[in-house]
Order: C-alpha cells, then structure tokens, then sequence
C-alpha cells in the first residue's frame, strides 16, 4: 500500500485535483438541468447544446477582442445573456405548445439539441478551437506544476453556485421558484405568475450551462460536439443526487467528478464512463429518489 | 340471512404523512346482499375501498377474503380472486370502443376458464367468438344493447357509468365494488340503476359507498357509517337512522 | 366491424407489399438499393413502435438491441465459424436474452425514468463494445464479406451482396414483421397491450399482470429490432459502433413519430421519407441532422400522431 502510495502518489493528487475541478464544473451545469427539472417537471435534452454555445461564444469573444481578459469577462457577461435568450425563445416557441408535457419535451429538446449543434457548426465550422487563458500561471507542487488557471475555474464556480443557492433562499424569485416546485396549482392562486417564472427558471438553467461552457474553454478548446459528454454527466449527476435537490446535485457532482477524474487517469475513460452510465441506471432502477434525494410526498 | 364473513379487514390503517385516513377499522363484510358505507367527505370511506382493492397498500393491519389473507396480493390478484372495483369518477378507456372496454373484462375471465395449454392460457388466445357473446350479454344486462362500436368518450355521462358496471360485471366478481354509482346521475337514471343493483346483487355480493342516503337506505340490508377515518355505527338502515351519534356527525347537518 | 379492419388492413398491407416485390423490377439500381436499406431499417421501427405505439413505452435505447443483435450475428460468424443462418439465429437468441435482461431492470420505473434508464442501457451497451474494442474491433468496425458462406437457392450460389439478394431478404423480413404484428395486435393480447398504452393502472384493475405485459412486449420489441439488425449486418456485411449510437436510438423514434406512432405502416411511411429526405438534402448540405431536428420539433407541437395516425383520425378509422 504505501509503495504503491509512493509510486502513484503524485498521479493520484492529480486525479484528485482534476477531479475537484471537474466536479464544480458539473456541478454548475447539473444544476441547471436540475433547476429546470426541479421547478418544471422536465427533462431538456438540449442542456449540453447549451453549455456547448457558451464556450463557442467565448471563443468569438476572444477573437473579436483578440484580448484574453477582456474576451472573458465579455463572455462571462454576454455568453449568459445570450444563451438565456435562446432559452426563453424555445421555452416560448417550442415546450410551451406542447404543454410541458415530459415525455413530448424530450422529444422536442433530443430536436433542439441537433438544431443547435448543427446550425453551430454551420456558423462555427467542424475544427475544434482554442482560447487562451485570461490568467496564465503555474503552482508548483513538489512533483508537479499545475494550472493556476484551473483552480480559479474551480474558485469561480464556486461563487456562482453560491449565488444560485442565495437568489432560491433569500430573493422573491426563489421564492416563487420553490412554491412553484412544491405546488404549482397552489402557487398559482397565491398570484404567482408560473409561465415567467417556468422562463425564468429555464433561461437561469441555460445560463448556468452557458457560464460553465466559458469557464471550461480555456482548458479543452470550443467544438460543435462537446455538449454530448457534460450532457449524459450532469444526467448522471442530476439523478444520483436525487431528481430537483439541490444539495444532492452538488455532492454528487463531487462523487462523479472525483471518481471519473481517479478512474480516467488510472484505467481509461471509457470505463469510468461506463461505470457511470450503468450506475445511472441501477439508480434509477432500485432507488428512484437518488441516492441524496429527499422523499417526496 | 347468511352470516359468512366474506371480506374481513382486522385494525387496518393508513397514514399519509400525518393524516390519518383510516384508523384501525375492523370491517366485516357478509356474504349476500347489498352492504353500504356511508359517512361525510373525509371520512376514509374511499380510502378503506381502495385498501379493500389493493390500489393502495395500508399502513399496518390485514385483510381477509373468502378466509384467506390477501394483504399483500396485488390489485390484479385481487381482481381474480374476485374483488372488483368500480370508479367513482368513470375510468373506461375512453378512446376505445364500448365493445373493446368489456371486452377487455371479458377476455380476462374466459382465459382463467380456459384449459388449454400454458401458451395460449397465458398469451389470452381465446376464440372472438366467445368474447363477442359475453360482451353482447353484459352490455343486454346493463341495458346499453347496440353501443358496440362506439368510441367509449362519446358516450352520455350516464351511459359510460353504465358501461363501468359491465364492465364490473364482465369480470364476474364475487364482491363488486361501487364506488358513488348515482353521482352526476338524474333523477330518472338513478332509478333505474337502482334496479340494476337490486337485479345485481341476486348472484353478486354488493358494496355500495354512497352519497344519496335515499338510494341507500332503499337498496341496503346493512350499513357501516364511517366518520373521521373510523366506523362510528353499523346496522340495518333503520337501526342507523335511530342511532344518535349518527344523527349527530352526518343525518343532522 | 373487426372482420371489417381485418379485411381491409389484410388488402392495404397485402397490397403495399406486392407493390414493394414488384417495385425491384422497374427500380433503377441506385434506388434498389436504397429501397432495401429502408425495408430493413423500417423493420427495426415497426419493433420500436410495438413498444411505443401499441403498449406506450418510449425508449431512447433500442441501438442496444439492433447492435446486440447485429453484432451477436456479426461476432458469431466471424469467432465461432456459424454459416450466416446459425449466425441469424445466434443473433435472434441473443436478442431474446437481452431484451429480457433489459427489461426485468427497465420496467421497473415508468415515463421519464424509463426513458432515461433505457438511455443510460444503450450508452452502457455501447461503451462496452468500445472498451471491448480487441474483441469488437471498437470504432473501426469490420467487414464480414469475405466470412460469409454463400447461399444455395434452387441449385444456384448467390452472395449476400447480391442485390437481388438483399431486396427480397430485407422484404421478407419486413412481411415476417408485418404479419407477426397485425396477428398480435387483432388478437386479444394486443387489445391488452393497447389497454395498458391508454390507461395502465385501469388495466391493471382490471385484473391484468401489467408487468408481465409490458414485458412481453419490450423482448417482442427487443427481438424484432435485434434481428433486424443482425439482417443489416449481413445483408450489407458491415458491424460498427455507429449502429449502437444514441443517434440509432433516436432514429426509429424519429422515422415512427413521422409516419405515425400505433400505426402498422407508419414506420415504413416515415422511414422512406426520412431516408429519402437526407438523401436529398445532403446532395446539397452535410448538415441535415438539422432537419432532423427541425422534423422532431414540427411533429411533436403539430403532429403527435404523425401521417398515418392523422389520416386514421380523419378519414380511415379502420387503418390499424
């Protein structure tokens, strides 16, 4: 044990340090995708297109700026924005004629997802694109220099997830968020405006996806497909942690992230993911609530 | 009149969270004739049938049918034991046809018949032929002749009540189970499914939950009134109508 | 009024069928080919629709069984020497086990939880082939031309590549299917299944296993769609991972929703329009999982009950 600990010691300090900057990463996204399902009852197949669209913007901020810092905070900023409106745009166009109805909506977001994709690639082109990093240094660690840059991803995910628990306890339109989850007939009399607030939630949701995708970009580049992965991640996620909890998403973003992170450097990443996707299944299988998740009456 | 206990439910309860919609209630049920329930909105009237039924599982306590303990078959089990339930708010299969609804009822209870092999036990290959006739003689029996091939949502109100029955019946129970039968019903048409239940309970055993404590107090030999999830008084219709504390919770107000 | 359905259904589809075998006479090559392609690949719908539209289960993960199937075939001719018979039957036996191991897991949850355990199944199913990738040969796939046996028919030798070949086989396999649908579904079974699609827990009530049903249905669903992949397999003798895919999931929902879910020829009608549509559409664009997109999107605010399902409703309500 501890010769292996010696040999692999370093190797697994950074699978750990990899797999805690993935996890708030997915945390940031499966919270959108729980949000939306939490408060609307729905599944967007699409969010992954979502968090694609806010790395591709990054990278048109970053080459119209042609300035790293600038085109980050421009991206933080404007990619949100923009993904929140295509949000509201498909909410409004799309779900809201098919009633919120859940099995339609998957169809509909599995159609969003490849109109998005493609008309991306249409615009973007098929290559995959770098964005160089706004902050650019290097902490060295007595086996290894790691990305400074990474760990204020890490740092930066943080707050928004923070910022996302504060606005559902202490703003009105938390409030009306969670009594729209709770009930939303009930919600309804009490005068809450329930279609703003299933856009607002679903535009909050997209923008999430949006925030992570600019986040990421600096470290694995912008391409049209790279919605798929996060997609089925932040699914696995939203599930182990229980369908709509908040809490339960985070911690088991961490679960997932960490775990993927050990099991991608010391046997390959098709195995973490298939261990995941089958877990994923079992979950829902034997343990419907997640396995974080509250009982719902 | 007979006294086999045909359904027996031994301190039955179920909670929901923190309410209690049926305490600890030991019903007895006879065999023959017609049994009502009564008791106000909120009684746990609904929610002791559906225990009886098996839609919902109780909290503790057991029940007994024909002396055998089926707490814990399911609702389809039960249906073949023959324990059938009738909804209260008319669950047909509205976009099918009325004959395809009873058929359905029907199918189900020639397959048991059936001595066949296992293969065509089990995938239900009874001939149409017979299917057609027992349909036909359920529907006569409800008087609802001639509806076959309608969709069964374009149906009256009144009719598809109707066809709930059939399709009760179609299923040939021993205990049937219904749930509210003149609710929504005019006047003319309770009247006549007053005779239809009379009719009924000559071969089947009848428990009625009731609103109308005309039709009740009309069609049943013995009455169990329920308030606040549990049974308050249990009589023949003219011991209830005597019994003070039942005056008192529910004939009064 | 049944004799009636019966009657007619027998003379559409009969009719719809002769017209398929005589089409292979006039056909230019290139559409001959491509006929072929959309009869097997219609099969594979008309097994997701027994699960869809006649017992009302959408699953998002049927590549899994139309690559178990393909591949079990695919696998078995090339590691155990089977003649391209033994390997169909191989891949039917196959698919029969693994519907059933799927759906003892699967039906346990119901609605959105079975849709997202079917797709987690299918991208399970489809990293194991890539994490197998010695015994798959992973991405790459392979070629089973030159493992296949040829056939003997009347004394004759033909190729499975032979065009000829591949047209009747793949419209036999499209009657097989036909046939074996409209018996189930005119029969009291399928009256059950269609029972538990509109309301299962009145089905339920109404003394009927609704497990045991719906289970029935997912191996019949599970089966048809694994064969109908081990046919592909052979008749165009290519195994790869792009028919485990989510894509290939999503695919006969797409195709079935288009021609009409519950309908017997919907997912002939809206296989070949799809098929024709990209083929079309790519001679312009490389783009056309958009219209893709943009289909799934129009038919499901406008047209939930897709071509077939829209023309039994106003016109022929006999149409099965």
């Amino acid at each position: 044990m501890l010769n292996w600990l010696n040999d692999n010691g370093p190797l697994l300090f950074l699978a750990l340090l990899d797999g805690t900057v993935t996890a708030f990463v997915l945390a940031l996204i499966a919270l959108g995708l729980s949000l939306v399902f939490g408060v609307m009852r729905i599944v967007n197949v699409a969010h992954g297109e979502l968090f694609m669209l806010g790395a591709v913007i990054s990278w048109f901020a970053f080459d119209f700026t042609s300035d790293p810092l600038l085109g980050f905070f421009v991206a933080l900023i404007f990619a949100p924005l923009i993904v929140g409106s295509i949000s509201i745009f498909s909410e409004r166009i799309v779900l809201r004629k098919i009633n919120y109805h859940p099995e339609s909506t998957i169809v509909a977001t599995i159609g969003l997802l490849y109109v998005i994709q493609q008309l991306t690639l249409m615009y973007f082109g098929p290559e995959a694109r770098p964005v160089d990093a706004p902050f650019y240094f290097r902490i060295q660690f007595p086996w290894f220099g790691y990305s400074g840059y990474k760990l204020i991803v890490a740092g930066m995910s943080a707050i928004f997830l923070l910022g996302v628990w504060f606005l559902m306890k202490l703003s009105k339109l938390g409030l009306y968020m969670r009594a729209t989850q709770q009930d939303i007939e009930i919600a309804k009399t009490f005068g809450v405006a329930t279609d703003k607030i299933y856009a607002s939630v679903f535009a909050l949701g997209g923008g999430l996806a949006a925030i992570a995708g600019v986040l990421i970009v600096p470290i694995r580049q912008a391409d049209y497909l790279m919605g798929l992965d996060p997609l089925l991640l932040s699914f696995i996620v939203v599930i182990i942690g229980g369908l709509g909890s908040i809490r339960g998403t985070i911690v088991a973003a961490f679960i997932i992230g960490i775990s993927d992170g050990i099991i991608s450097v010391f046997y390959e990443p098709t195995l973490a993911k298939m261990l995941a996707t089958s877990l994923v299944a079992m979950v829902l299988v034997f343990k419907p609530t997640g396995l974080f998740g509250e009982v719902q009456a | 009149m007979a006294t086999i206990k045909l359904l027996r439910t031994q301190n039955f309860t179920r909670q929901y969270g923190g309410l209690i919609a049926v305490n600890d209630v030991n019903f007895n049920l006879f065999e023959g004739g017609i049994h009502a329930i009564i008791g106000p909105n909120g009684a746990g009237k609904t929610t002791l049938v559906s225990l009886i039924c098996g839609r919902t599982i109780p909290s503790s306590g057991r029940i007994y049918f024909k002396g055998k303990d089926i707490t814990s078959m399911s609702s389809a089990k039960r249906v073949q034991e023959g324990i059938v339930y009738t909804f209260q708010v008319t669950s047909i299969f509205g976009n099918l046809s009325c004959y395809e609804n009873v058929a359905l009822s029907v199918q189900r209870t020639l397959k048991e018949n059936l001595k066949g092999n296992f293969l065509s036990r089990n995938l239900g290959l009874v001939s149409e032929n017979e299917i057609e006739n027992e349909v036909s003689k359920n529907l006569l029996r409800v008087g609802l002749e001639g509806v076959e091939s309608q969709i069964a949502s374009t149906l009256p109100y009144g009719h598809q009540k109707l066809l709930e029955v059939a399709m009760g019946l179609a299923s040939r129970p021993e205990l049937l189970i219904l749930d509210e039968p003149t609710q929504g019903l005019a006047e003319s048409e309770i009247n006549n499914l007053i005779q239809l239940i009379r009719d009924i309970s000559k071969s089947v055993n009848v428990l009625l939950i009731e609103h109308n404590m005309g039709v009740v107090f009309n069609l049943a030999e013995h009455v169990t009134v329920m308030n606040n999830g549990s049974i308050i008084a249990e009589g023949t219709p003219s011991e209830i109508e005597e019994n003070s504390e039942v005056q008192d919770t529910y004939l009064g107000c | 009024m049944r004799k009636k359905s019966l009657f007619y259904s027998l003379m559409l589809h009969g009719g719809i069928l002769i017209i398929l075998f005589l089409l292979q006479f006039i056909l230019p090559a290139y559409h001959h080919s491509s006929v072929s392609k959309i009869m097997i690949l219609a099969s594979y719908a008309i097994g997701y629709n027994f699960l869809l539209g006649y017992t009302g289960l959408m699953s998002l993960g049927h590549a899994m069984f139309f690559s178990a199937g393909m591949y079990s075939m695919g696998l078995g001719i090339y590691y155990l020497d089977l003649s391209p018979m033994n390997g169909l039957i191989f891949s039917f036996l196959f698919s029969i086990l693994v519907s059933m191991i799927f759906g003892s897991f699967a039906l346990r949850t119901s609605g959105v939880s079975f849709l997202i355990v079917t797709l987690m199944f299918g991208q399970t199913f489809y990293l194991s082939i890539l994490y197998f990738s010695e015994f798959t040969f992973g991405h790459d796939g392979f070629s089973l031309g030159k493992y296949l046996e040829p056939l003997f028919i009347f004394g004759k030798e033909y190729l499975f590549s032979d065009p000829g070949i591949r047209y009747n086989f793949a419209l036999l396999l499209l009657l097989i299917y036909v046939l074996i649908t409209t018996f189930i579904m005119l029969s009291p079974l399928g009256r059950i299944l269609i029972a538990i699609r509109e309301n299962e827990s009145r089905t339920q009530l109404l003394g009927y296993n609704v497990f045991y049903y719906k289970f029935f249905a997912l191996v019949v669903s599970g089966t048809f769609s694994g064969v109908a992949g081990a046919m592909h397999g052979l008749l165009f003798s290519y195994i790869g991972t792009t028919f485990a895919e989510i894509h290939h999931s999503i695919s006969p929902l797409l195709w079935t929703l288009l021609g009409g879910v519950g309908t017997l020829m919907g997912p002939l009608l809206g296989t070949g329009i799809m098929y024709y549509l990209i083929d079309f559409i790519s001679e312009i664009t490389k783009n056309y999982l958009l219209i893709v997109g943009l289909v799934l999107i129009l038919m499901i605010i406008w047209f939930p009950m897709g071509i077939m399902g829209t023309v039994r409703k106003k016109w022929f309500k006999w149409l099965p």
